[in-house]
């Protein structure tokens, strides 16, 4: 099994290597292929060890103390693995089709592939390193990968903005990473992730960890308030790196956050356990809130995995808590719906990336109210965005209800334990998710409505045309897993049972909650009666039908532009929720020469993003405040005063050394 | 013997459904001093109707050709959920509420995607408005469904109906007056009702419902109207089923009763209110939800 | 069953005060008052029987007949007489008031659960109902904008104090209520005058236009 997960990962790289002697056609042909082949032998690998068991560790020397190259494999790293290669594989069969547009675009093809073979080779040794300073070096690895090919097109200003947050966010993240690492070195003495799982802190101690941890970690996962830097760098993004991105790199935070509660710092308190549950919460709210509000497609998709990392973080804060209490079987059960929904937004975020990469490829436009009409155009597209709308709605039978439910049913177990906060908590944050479900089904409804059905907006979607078999293939397989993993959940109990140790009692269709044991949900029963009833109506009640046009109030002829527009969609929740979102309206109003009858009429309204507005943006010019004074007035050029910098610190140093 | 009791209790709730909006109706024409059609007149509405061919739009694509089908086959398959006279419903193995929810948002996805796919100015009216109801109905349900889980210890529907069943009078708490009360308001906003969107007109700065559907006719329409009428007969009957429930032929005769009792009822509210402005309508599903809160607290401060 | 309809309507107060935040127009709001004091005299003759206490009858008669029925006509006579436009003014949207009372009644539900501030009457907590209450009426008065409403809002916030005076003592001795009554009555009857003054002033009752009185 390690033999097929070496094999794989060779491929991966040999590939990436052998296709820079090759012209640029045939060069990624091969680099894909060759990722794609790559990944599903890690895929299989993963799979095989997780029913299996298989545990082991691998480490080599190196000059360099401390440093140990390490790899572990566990149940918990081999499901992130199975993840990340799940998304990859899929990916990597998409960009055969969907690079060539970088090929016509004259880019450097080959650095780009270089590039997405290498960042995933990277994320697969982040959630396999088991050395704290090693892991750094990956995870920073992973993390530049990314940076460069989110602003590979560079001479964009979009991307080029992009970026620059992205790189200044993350590395913001691993600062308190690194102090996290530091702080359980201080302790343990090496920075072996075994050394770590020993240690057993003061529950202070292991709150300020948890704490830079939850910040660092955050960064990545884009929890609010560190999401800023989510809605710009993924929707620049190229869309199999966006898949990539969104899909599982996010998640890798997810790995480590799970790491450090489980293994590391197993004895947290309840009131963290709160707090986690509290931060998801709010991500989830207003990750959909600001999600339903966008018109850019993929920044939609964007803030709509704000939220899906809320209902993670929601589940983590659940699990958290009943570790504190000491339930048992609820901590394993909730566990899995953590993990359950890990692979479920892995499997059709990235789907919906891949399908709006199909978009953009074919319409050259990600905004929403330019497209319209291409379910006729691109039928099988259209089918597989559906299928990932439907899933990150939660919607039965696909895969994202399942681990809803979960969440749900730990949410609703709370009221056994014997806490007021919790108790009095959990119906309301139930409540925040069924809004959220809510707002996600409208923002979906909005997604799919707007650009895929009804007629064209413009000259874009109009001559929009489907795309080729490759990045069909690609996005069938995403489709596939959120149809698989919903009627048959028991599939992700079974993978995860190394790390959660929770043993379902059912088969592999039905999911029984532990509330009391009746109480149960089945995809497959649902959908066998839904298939039956839809079946037996569409039998007897012939659809019989004669085609006209569509009423339009009787005008002479048709204007598409009469169809409601993604803004309009969205204006009701704009105005219900304008405390929060603090809508923006602007009219411009272009009139004859007779004033009461205009002549045109452009209406446009905007969210304001509060976080960036009333905290970054703020704190940002304070920095630069800060840095202007530094630079006017202490580097003022005088070499006198430079000299007399000098003095002083080496006043100061002997000081220190004196009073030492 | 149990599947056939669930399927009774399933073609109970798809008969019954045209005849209470009929019961609705009729009340409404009584107090106004109309006699008002037959109780049999959205029968012969929907005979009619499926009868008829049905015109579809030229830019309508397949999710107009199946919407109505999986809307009808959404309401069924969620009606199957709903024990009447026993708990023994179609779905008694595995009828968590929740699930039972969720499943109903399907319906309103594609009743929604219907609503956008012709490319009618009202149909995207209709369906942001109705996208807007639901997910702010959304939390008032939660909590009020939460309450009477907590209140249970379960969350399987047909365990929640013989729990209550056993000892109807002592189940009865002051908090899930409450919580039924939430529920009839989000059973008045998710069955387009008075004071939240009008069923008898076309208006179109008022209308929610009727403007998605505003391009559906023939069988199309019928399976709809039918889907809709299911839907709000399962509100109902949710809501009845809570109130002292008891099994057995009895128990049926009950359900009738607490059915009819509701119908009327919601024919008092239609007419002694007026068509709320839109934007009324989340004032309406806030003191839902903060009922739904009140009967959580109620509960805690019971126990 | 008596202790479970005087829960009832404990709970109901509760739930007119919030009605009193969420009406659009001032004789909604008015009547969700009558309403209130209604239930709040209902619970209050339940309590009495069941605890065989008999000035509470006393209150509860004076809760009906003053706080259900004198208050609330001279507030619609106030309002009928001034000619005072009937939508409420408010500084916060209904919608966002109306959440936010719901988070008061979660609020007051913590508070009490973390101080243990319980009393129980017929087993059953009354303290956090009436403490949301009396929260939600000084939100009223915090948050909407004609003289009326704050009278309102100050009404609200008097009858929170009396259902926690009816769980926590079991009603005050019945001269000490006849007097809050009274003083309750008076205070309204000034308020009016101070409206109907008001209202001649400035030819409105907006409460913004004392800031004209800030030198």
């Amino acid at each position: 099994m390690i033999n097929l997960f070496v094999v794989g990962i060779s491929a991966v790289l040999l590939g990436a290597a052998l296709q820079l002697t090759l012209p640029k056609k045939a060069s990624l042909k091969l680099n894909y292929l060759s990722t794609a082949f790559g990944s599903l032998l890690v895929l299989t690998s993963s799979f095989l060890m997780l029913l299996k068991g298989y545990s082991n560790t691998f480490s080599f020397f190196s000059p360099i103390p401390l440093l140990k190259v390490s790899f572990h494999f566990d149940s918990l790293s081999e499901f992130f693995t199975f993840v990340i290669s799940l998304v990859a594989l899929s990916s990597a069969i998409y960009s055969v089709g969907y690079v060539e547009e970088l090929v016509e675009e004259k880019k450097n093809v080959k650095l780009f592939n270089l590039l997405y073979s290498f960042f995933f080779v990277s994320m697969i040794l982040v959630v396999t390193a088991w050395n704290g300073f090693y892991f750094l070096i990956v995870w920073e690895l992973m993390s530049v990968l990314s940076y460069m090919m989110v602003s590979f097109d560079y001479k964009n200003r979009e991307n080029e903005f992009a970026g620059y947050l992205y790189i200044l966010m993350t590395h913001l993240g691993t600062a308190f990473i690194v102090i996290s690492f530091v702080l359980l070195f201080l302790k343990a003495g090496t920075f072996d992730f075994n050394s770590f799982e020993k240690l057993s802190l003061s529950p202070q101690y292991a709150l300020i960890v948890a704490l830079c941890a939850l910040i660092g970690f955050g960064m990545k996962a884009g929890i609010v308030p560190f999401h800023i830097w989510l809605p710009y760098a993924h929707p620049v993004a190229p869309s199999n790196v966006s898949a990539l991105m969104s899909g599982v790199m996010i998640k890798t935070a997810i790995y480590m956050l799970l790491r450090f509660y489980f293994s590391f710092l197993p004895n947290l308190g309840i009131n963290f356990g709160i707090f986690i549950l509290t931060l998801g919460t709010l991500s989830a709210l207003i990750g959909i809130t600001y999600s339903f509000m966008q018109k850019d497609l993929k920044r939609l998709l964007a803030y709509s995995s704000i939220e899906n990392i809320g209902i993670i973080f929601m589940g983590l804060g659940l699990t958290i808590i009943f570790n504190a209490t000491g339930h048992q079987t609820l901590r394993d059960f909730t566990l899995v719906g953590v993990l359950f929904h890990t692979v479920n937004h892995a499997s059709f975020k990235g789907l919906l990336f891949l399908a709006s990469g199909a978009v953009l490829k074919s319409c050259h436009t990600k905004n929403i109210e330019k497209l319209g009409g291409l379910i006729k155009k691109m039928p099988t597209t259209a089918l597989l965005f559906l299928i990932g709308s439907m899933a990150i709605c939660a919607l039965p039978p696909f895969n994202g209800f399942m681990s809803e439910w979960i969440v749900y049913q730990s949410l609703l177990s709370t009221f056994k334990l014997n806490n007021e906060t919790v108790r009095l908590l959990s119906p309301l944050f139930a409540a925040a998710l069924a809004v959220t479900g809510g707002l996600a089904l409208a923002t979906f409804v909005k997604a799919f409505g707007i650009s895929f059905l009804g007629n064209p907006r413009s000259k874009h979607s109009e001559n929009a045309e489907e795309v080729d078999t490759f990045m069909k293939t690609g996005m069938w397989i995403l489709a596939l897993t959120c149809i698989i993993f919903g009627i048959f959940p028991g599939l992700i109990f079974k993978l995860t049972e190394g790390f959660t140790g929770y043993v379902p009692t059912d088969n592999l269709f039905h999911l029984t909650s532990l509330i009391d044991g009746k109480s149960s949900v089945s995809n497959a029963a649902v959908l066998t009666a839904l298939l039956t009833v839809f079946t037996i109506s569409y039998l007897l009640i012939k659809a019989d039908r004669t085609v006209y046009e569509t009423w339009d109030c009787g005008l002479n002829e048709y204007n598409p532009k009469a169809q409601y527009t993604a803004t309009g969609f969205s204006q009701p929740i704009r105005r219900i929720f304008s405390l929060i979102l603090k809508p923006v309206r602007r009219v411009d109003v272009r009139r004859k020469a007779f004033k009461y009858y205009t002549q045109q009429m452009k209406v446009e309204e905007e969210v304001t993003p509060i976080f960036e507005k009333y905290l970054y943006l703020p704190t940002a010019l304070s920095i630069t405040k800060t840095a202007d004074f530094v630079r006017s007035k202490i580097h003022c050029g005088n070499i006198n005063a430079y000299l007399f910098y000098i003095a002083l610190t080496l006043i100061a140093t002997l000081i220190y050394i004196n009073v030492r | 013997m149990e599947v056939l009791i669930g399927i009774v209790q399933l073609l109970l709730i798809v008969i019954l459904a045209p005849g209470v909006n009929a019961v609705i109706h009729k009340t409404k024409c009584l107090i106004r001093g109309q006699k008002g059609p037959s109780i049999l007149q959205p029968y012969r509405d929907i005979y009619k109707l499926l009868n008829k061919r049905s015109v579809i739009s030229d830019t309508a694509s397949w999710i107009s050709r199946f919407a109505p089908y999986i809307i009808f086959s959404v309401s069924v398959v969620a009606a199957a959920f709903i024990p009447v006279f026993s708990s023994k419903t179609l779905f008694h193995f595995s009828s968590d509420v929740i699930g039972f929810t969720y499943l109903m948002a399907l319906g309103t996805l594609f009743l929604t995607l219907y609503g956008l796919d012709q490319g009618s100015a009202f149909g995207g009216l209709g369906s942001s408005r109705e996208v807007t109801i639901a997910a702010l109905a959304e939390p008032a349900m939660m909590i009020a469904i939460f309450t009477v889980c907590i209140m249970n210890g379960t969350s399987s529907i047909s365990e929640i109906f013989t729990k209550l069943s056993v000892h109807p009078l002592q189940a009865f708490s002051v908090s899930s007056v409450f919580s039924l009360l939430a529920l009839l308001m989000v059973a008045i906003a998710e069955s387009a009702r008075i004071p939240v969107d009008n069923p008898e007109t076309h208006l179109e700065l008022t209308m929610v419902h009727e403007a998605m559907i505003l391009e559906a006719s023939g069988r199309d329409l019928a399976l709809i109207e039918l889907g809709s009428l299911i839907k709000q007969a399962i509100f109902i009957s949710f809501i009845a089923s809570a109130i002292f429930p008891i099994s057995g032929l009895l128990g049926f005769i009950w359900y009738l009763l607490k059915v009819f009792s509701i119908a009327i009822l919601i024919g008092f509210i239609e007419i002694s209110n007026a068509k709320l402005r839109f934007f009324r309508v989340p004032d309406f599903l806030a003191v839902a939800f903060t009922l739904s809160v009140i009967s959580l607290i109620v509960h805690y401060l019971e126990v | 069953m008596e202790v479970k309809l005087a829960e009832f309507f404990i709970a109901l107060a509760v739930f007119f005060s919030i009605t009193i935040v969420a009406s659009n127009r001032l004789f909604l709001g008015i009547k969700s008052y009558a309403l209130q004091s209604l239930s709040i005299a209902a619970a209050t003759t339940l309590i009495a029987s069941i605890e065989n206490i008999s000035h509470l009858f006393v209150s509860a008669l004076l809760m009906l007949i003053v706080k259900a029925c004198i208050i609330p006509l001279l507030l619609f006579y106030v309002t009928k007489k001034l000619n005072i436009q009937r939508k409420i003014e408010t500084n916060v949207t209904i919608f966002d008031s109306v959440i936010f009372c719901a988070l008061i009644v979660v609020f007051s539900y913590f508070l009490v659960a973390k101080f243990n501030l319980s009393s129980r009457v017929l087993g059953f907590n009354v303290i956090p109902l009436s403490i949301s209450v009396i929260i939600i009426g000084l939100f009223i008065m915090v948050t909407r904008r004609k003289a009326i409403t704050q009278i309102l809002g100050f009404l609200t916030l008097e009858n929170g104090i009396f259902m926690a005076e009816i769980a926590s003592t079991h009603g005050m001795p019945v001269f000490v209520e006849l007097g809050i009554f009274m003083d309750v009555l008076i205070g309204v009857i000034i308020a009016g005058i101070f409206v109907y003054r008001m209202s001649e002033t400035f030819n409105d009752i907006d409460t913004e236009k004392l800031t004209s009185f800030k030198e």
